[in-house]
């Protein structure tokens, strides 16, 4: 399948943050998604299925044109896939999962994974499950950005909710507009 | 009071039946209340001005013949918080209530000991008109300033006196529509306070009911059972009344009352944001050049409409005219957008000008206005 040339936004972060659910929360179609059962240890634990290629989902735009809504998987063992669906996205939506051990480590890993594409473009952090645990504070990730010198915004977000995945993206698209 | 301890300013206090245990606790309450009295008060041995009675001494005040000479105006009488009839206390001198283990509540006691500074206060003006009134040069100044007062000042000065606030937070921000002064009112004395618990009480118009806010100044969150947005009315209010609480106090609170902590930032934010109501703050120059810090929190109410403007003062230190200019949003609205993420820290000023002026292709640009409505529209779906 060739993504490169698409309009499109990628989703990615850890397991279980939501990814899947957001983009099915707005895609116009039935989203495709590649879910199987998971083999990392701490998948088992926390998933029944995980994506292990990838999600897809679409909106159309005036005139015709398709938005792609890809997910990657959370496995770290596809990280691959992330390299080969960023290439050409507009954005990055990082979803961190707030309930994690350790939330902004896997913050600090996913802005390494995709720090090439990040030097020519925008991202924006999605914290999931807030609802469930409220520490790291919002104020902690941008503490650990501000350490790291990104200034992307961070928004904490019930997946399940159209207009909180919506928020992501207007977000995401005023970062690539004014940033 | 007793004719020895007349009254300048120092109020003096004996405590009966307590024990040494006791004693401590109620001092321990009694150094954190200090510096929240107004009036200066001393633990003393002989006679004072009132009398602390231990839990369960009212009962033997006619039995005890050291007792039996005081006057109920100054009896203070420890009352467990459960027990509390105020029929059977309102007959007989005043009532510190204290909690479990007879520890004294901070509230009650901050309230209670500045009612009795306020009622020597009293006595003691009472004597001194009586004293040094001079009947014949007040007349002469009474009419004197009729004289010279045209009847419109005078009215003026009739209402100013029946409006004027008596509380400290006075939002002295309905005075000056020209600016947003974030150190008047309660905002200011929010913003103001770094350390200590505090209840914040408001009489709810039309309702018996009140809305309460406590404040953990030092872990910087706040706790209400009311929406953010009913907040407003503390912003706006000027009959704000405020305690000092303790930990425990607090914790009792919130287990009583099922509350959860939430940023001390949001309120701020939401409440500068709307009493700045289009006005610059106070102190800020047009020739100021600003940029943000960070991100303001998009998930508190009414800020996800600024974030084209957010994304727009995170990349550039500029004037506020020419975000405005960039972004097509009022000045109004920046300017309240700017005083709420100035008061929540989220401002750094910068010596010169560094605009990063992004150059969008005609193609880029109308991707984006497309992608753009296309989320509207999934939005209003």
């Amino acid at each position: 399948m060739d993504t490169a040339n698409k309009i499109k936004f990628v989703f990615t972060g850890c397991v279980g943050a939501g990814k899947t659910t957001a983009i099915a929360a707005i895609s116009e179609v039935d989203p495709v998604s590649t879910e199987a059962k998971p083999s990392e240890g701490g998948v088992v634990r926390r998933k029944k299925t995980t994506t292990v290629a990838m999600d897809y989902g679409e909106l159309t735009l005036a005139g015709g044109d398709k938005l792609y809504l890809y997910g990657t998987p959370g496995q770290r063992r596809f990280d691959f896939m992330c390299h080969i669906l960023t290439e050409g996205a507009l954005g990055l939506i990082i979803l961190i999962d707030n309930t994690h051990p350790d939330p902004l480590a896997e913050l600090d890993y996913f802005l390494n994974l995709n720090a090439a594409f990040l030097q020519k473009s925008a991202a924006v952090i999605g914290i999931s499950h807030f609802d469930e645990a409220t520490q790291p504070t919002i104020d902690d990730y941008y503490q650990a950005l501000e350490e790291r010198g990104d200034p992307w915004p961070v928004i904490h977000v019930d997946a399940r909710v159209a207009d909180d995945v919506i928020i992501l993206l207007d977000t995401l698209l005023a970062t690539l507009e004014y940033s | 009071m007793t004719e020895n301890n007349l009254y300048n300013g120092n109020i003096s206090l004996k405590l009966f039946g307590f024990s040494d245990e006791n004693r401590l606790k109620f001092e321990s309450i009694f150094a954190i209340a200090e510096g929240r009295l107004e009036a200066s008060w001393r633990i003393v041995e002989s006679t004072a001005d009132f009398y602390l009675l231990f839990h369960g001494l009212r009962e033997e005040l006619a039995d005890n013949p050291e007792l039996q000479v005081l006057s109920a105006e100054q009896c203070v009488f420890y009352v467990l918080e459960g027990d509390v009839n105020s029929a059977e206390h309102e007959d007989f001198g005043h009532v510190l209530l204290v909690g479990h283990e007879f520890l004294p509540s901070l509230r009650s006691l901050l309230a209670l000991f500045n009612e009795l500074s306020a009622l020597m206060e009293q006595k003691q003006s009472a004597v001194d008109d009586i004293s040094t009134v001079d009947v014949k040069s007040q007349v002469q100044a009474f009419e004197e300033k009729q004289e010279n007062t045209s009847p419109v000042e005078l009215k003026s000065q009739i209402v100013d006196s029946v409006d004027e606030p008596s509380q400290s937070t006075q939002d002295t921000n309905s005075i000056d529509y020209d600016y947003y002064d974030l150190e008047c009112g309660f905002i200011g004395g929010i913003l103001s306070e770094k350390t200590g618990i505090y209840q914040f009480e408001l009489e709810v118009k039309g309702k018996s009911s009140k809305q309460i806010l406590y404040i953990n100044f030092a872990e910087t969150v706040y706790y209400s059972q009311s929406q953010l947005e009913q907040l407003t009315n503390f912003c706006s209010s000027d009959k704000v009344l405020s305690n000092l609480m303790t930990v425990v106090e607090l914790e009792q609170a919130i287990h009583l009352k099922g509350l959860q902590a939430l940023p001390l930032n949001h309120l701020i934010w939401y409440g500068v944001f709307h009493c700045s109501a289009g006005r610059p703050r106070k102190g800020y120059k047009e020739s100021d050049i600003v940029r943000l810090k960070r991100w303001p929190d998009i998930n508190i109410p009414g800020c996800r409409t600024f974030i084209k403007l957010a994304a727009y003062m995170q990349s550039n230190a500029v004037e506020l005219s020419v975000a405005q200019d960039k972004t097509g949003f009022s000045m109004q609205q920046v300017y309240s957008f700017y005083n709420a993420c100035y008061a929540t820290g989220l401002i750094e000023q910068a010596e010169q000008v560094d605009a990063f002026d992004k150059q969008l292709s005609g193609e880029r640009q109308n991707l984006f206005a497309k992608i753009s409505d296309r989320l509207a529209q999934s939005k209003s779906n």
